[in-house]
């Protein structure tokens, strides 16, 4: 049965897409059929993370001017490594991954955000829905990944309500903590009252600035001093926003401000982030 | 979008219900009833009617 899984935030900058692509890619690796979903219309990043031209874009098939051919675009050759040095990465081999780009020109953003008149927004949806049908039917995926746009807005809703498990991500501060309580309140009980699972993705915890290579060498009482530490922040954050945290990620210096982090999971299997994404991908599977 | 009940169509991605040769699943939703293809359907149309109000249908 395939699940769908949406990641939202209530602010841009929580770290959605780079979550939702290594988070992707860790499925593929573990065999699963993924299609990544870029539904961030009104800033789409998918296409620049993986410096890809695609033949047609979500948008296309949105407007009805693209198939679903069309605009699913097999990428599986990136974590297989064309059958070369990342082939190790795909254990089972049957892991698929492919992702439906959306169009960063404004024009194309304009149409689907309602502004061309002839296409209605119920005509969008519609189209919306059928894409989640025919990735199902025609592709057997096993999960759709979803990178939503932030905030409460026309397309993260349509994502958030066709999908069976919410990652709400935020990072550390207090604006975001209490804009994610007010959506979380407004937003996600109306989903999780019909079958949906919402779960909090805590990114950046603060304080956890530590190299992996230093933390390797620390000793086993300090270690213990950091499981504890994110374990306090994720109780807390958890009680004041009233969803549960599926994960909390560390803030990793070298991932923040890398000028060009691409798929940690695949690139760097031993850095401690790749190791949270594992971990969050065999949680998410266990509790669909 | 109507209570389709006359024509056939789902409430939700408005596909000819007879055309499909699927089987017809009505709901009663505020006190309106709804036909929909699938039980997907109608759980993303009571999400969505959830979030957006009675103005959704």
């Amino acid at each position: 049965m395939a699940k769908c899984i949406a990641f939202h935030s209530y602010k841009g900058g929580t770290g959605k897409t780079t979550l939702a692509c290594n988070f992707a890619a860790a499925l593929v690796k573990k065999g699963y059929r993924v299609f990544l979903l870029d539904l961030d219309v009104s800033a789409p990043s998918i296409q620049a993370y993986f410096e890809k031209s695609p033949k047609r874009w979500v948008n296309d098939f949105l407007i009805n001017e693209a198939d679903v051919d069309d605009l699913a675009t097999d990428m599986t050759d990136v974590i297989t490594g064309n059958g070369k040095q990342n082939d190790s990465l795909n254990k089972n081999k049957n892991g698929k991954l492919w992702v439906g780009f959306c169009n960063p020109k404004k024009e194309e953003i304009y149409k689907i955000e309602g502004g061309k008149e002839e296409i209605s927004k119920m005509q969008l949806l519609r189209k919306f829905i059928l894409l989640r049908e025919q990735l199902i039917s025609e592709y057997a995926v096993d999960y759709i990944i979803i990178d939503t746009s932030p905030g409460i807005r026309y397309w993260s809703i349509n994502a958030l309500a066709v999908a069976d498990i919410l990652f709400l991500t935020l990072k550390m501060g207090d604006l975001d903590i209490d804009g994610t309580k007010k959506m979380a309140d407004d937003i996600y009980g109306s989903l999780t009252k019909f079958g949906a699972k919402s779960y909090l993705i805590l990114n950046r915890v603060a304080g956890f600035c530590i190299p992996h290579t230093v933390t390797k060498s620390l000793s086993d009482n300090a270690g213990l001093l950091i499981q504890e530490d994110q374990s306090n922040v994720s109780a807390r954050i958890s009680k004041t926003v009233g969803m549960d945290v599926i994960s909390a990620i560390p803030c990793y210096c070298d991932i923040q401000f890398s000028r060009k982090e691409f798929l940690t999971v695949l690139k760097h299997p031993d850095h401690p982030f790749a190791d949270q994404i594992e971990r969050l991908s065999e949680d998410t599977h266990v509790k669909v | 979008m109507q209570n389709s009940e006359q024509d056939d169509t789902c409430a939700m991605c408005g596909k000819k219900i007879n055309e499909q040769k699927k089987q017809i699943l009505i709901e009663k939703i505020d006190d309106a009833n709804y036909i929909f293809d699938s039980k997907d359907c109608a759980l993303i149309f009571k999400r969505f009617r959830s979030l957006y109000g009675n103005d959704f249908s």
